[in-house]
């Protein structure tokens, strides 16, 4: 049964890259045709690398504050926490980009993109990422708590001295993972007119018809971000894995 | 060691762990073994012992000090004691000398050299020195349990209590835990000791506790209790545990 799948699936997928690769090498490629625009591109992709940079902190910023709310004493709090958590988690990013782009930031007089882009993914990604800090907090075996009570540790040394350290260790594969998923989300932010690597590369297309030469160096860029990302994700996967 | 309870109860829900129970344990008694079945109560008194949990009641007397309970009252009479549980004591990011500093450093305001030092004299105390740079995945359950002994000692504390410290460990290393404990015993330390090991019970008890259903059946002197027991209960248990 097991072999049957195995040689299903090798066949499905190998007739689908033998088509993708077809289909990729025996295009006419005009590299010229872009070449001109070549600086627009990587304009769009630094956007993309310091809109995500900012994101990536400051969404670990929200992220530990909602955990912190979450997991804390104050019942309003943890309410609150709660609701922003699903409400983020449960309607599309781009939803959220079009509502607080056009709805909040201008009722708010934000008119810049660029910090509405930083601001919507890292509101959007902390919810994710508080998600993930809950998960490793709340996987810490209650045992570590009692031998930490009994040395004598008060409530916040036990947190700062033998939660976190555990769960950075446990939540580090999937935190990375959604450091990749960050970037890739900020192609998105294109709908309001952001010039981030996304929105350049759909004008050289707009402006030179050369879809295959102007979208494949976007999905080589993205790749050289979110590759290594994934890669390290896995090797701390595997690491964490054979520490236990 | 001078201990006193009176009308001690504690409940879980509908479970009834302690039921009305008096203790009175006074010197020249520094070894005080609990001993009786399984759901007996024993763990659940030594937790208030150390001060982890509180009673319903709230006589708890300590060198004919009440043992307030509030939290910063119980945290500094943990701060003096040692504790240890049947397994999981140590911290698995830490090395055995790491785990064996931390609450030198962070509770007893030791600088880290002199916690280097004390540590050191502890962890070779139970010939672990060689073992002093693993992680607690790295040693066995048996030194596992040595490294735990030792960082309990190391912040000299006065009364040390130790719940079944030998109960998750095969013969072997239960006979090499076993070994510290008696020598410990001999040094004068104030022990209490929970334990379904009934020879070593007997072999370093300098008075025993039998606890079942939340009281106290029995109480006395090592060979009058395992020799003599009044109670039928008491009798049965032995005669039980003593068959093979
Ligand atoms: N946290 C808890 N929540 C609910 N019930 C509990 C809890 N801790 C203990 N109990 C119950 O209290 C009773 C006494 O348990 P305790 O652990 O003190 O027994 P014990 O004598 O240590 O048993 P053992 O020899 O198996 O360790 C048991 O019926 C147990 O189920
Ligand atoms: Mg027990």
């Amino acid at each position: 049964m097991q072999k049957k799948i195995n040689g299903l699936l090798f066949l499905v997928l190998g007739t689908g890259f033998c088509y993708f690769f077809y289909v990729l090498l025996s295009h006419d490629y005009q590299w010229d045709k872009i070449y001109p625009y070549r600086w627009n591109l990587l304009r769009g992709w630094g956007t993309t690398i310091t809109i995500s940079a900012f994101a990536l902190v400051l969404s670990s910023l929200i992220g530990a504050l909602l955990v912190i709310g979450q997991l804390g004493k104050s019942r309003p709090t943890r309410i609150l926490s709660q609701l922003y958590v699903e409400l983020i988690r449960s309607t599309p990013l781009l939803v959220q980009i079009l509502i607080i782009y056009y709805m909040i930031a201008h009722a708010a007089g934000l008119q810049s993109e660029w910090l509405v882009g930083v601001l919507v993914l890292s509101l959007f990604s902390g919810a994710y990422l508080s998600e993930i800090f809950r998960g490793g907090i709340q996987s810490i075996p209650k045992s570590q708590i009692e031998s930490a009570r009994s040395i004598g540790l008060t409530g916040i040394q036990i947190y700062r001295f033998v939660i976190i350290p555990q769960a950075i260790r446990r939540i580090l594969p999937a935190v990375t993972g959604q450091f990749a998923n960050l970037i890739k989300d900020s192609s998105l932010l294109y709908v309001i007119g952001l010039r981030e690597f996304m929105m350049q590369a759909k004008e050289v297309n707009a402006m030179t018809y050369a879809t295959f030469e102007s979208y494949i160096p976007l999905a080589i860029g993205y790749l050289i971000l979110t590759l290594p990302l994934s890669l390290l994700s896995r090797h701390l996967e595997k690491r964490f894995h054979y520490e236990h | 060691m001078n201990i006193e309870l009176r009308q001690i109860n504690k409940r879980y829900g509908n479970t009834h762990a302690l039921r009305e129970l008096d203790l009175s344990i006074s010197d020249p008694v520094n070894v005080l073994v609990l001993i009786g079945p399984s759901g007996g109560g024993k763990s659940t008194l030594m937790r208030l012992l150390g001060g982890l949990e509180s009673p319903d009641g709230r006589e708890l007397f300590f060198d004919q000090k009440k043992l307030i309970q509030n939290e910063s009252a119980l945290l500094s009479h943990r701060r003096q004691n040692g504790y240890l549980f049947q397994s999981y004591n140590l911290f698995p990011h830490l090395s055995a000398i790491e785990n064996v500093e931390l609450p030198l450093v962070r509770v007893h305001g030791k600088t880290p050299s002199e916690a280097r030092n004390l540590a050191e004299i502890a962890l070779a105390q139970f010939q672990l020195e060689k073992h002093a740079h693993k992680h607690p995945a790295q040693l066995s359950g048996g030194q596992q349990q040595r490294v735990a002994i030792a960082r309990a000692l190391a912040i000299k504390p006065k009364l040390l209590l130790l719940d079944e410290p030998t109960s998750a460990l095969d013969p072997e290393m239960t006979a090499e835990v076993l070994s510290v404990i008696e020598e410990l015993t001999r040094s004068g330390q104030q022990i209490i000791l929970s334990t379904h090991e009934m020879g070593f019970a007997r072999a370093v008890a300098e008075q025993v506790v039998f606890l079942s259903e939340g009281s106290i059946i029995e109480q006395g002197p090592p060979a009058a209790l395992f020799d003599q027991a009044q109670n039928a209960q008491v009798k049965s248990f032995f005669s039980k545990v003593m068959r093979y």
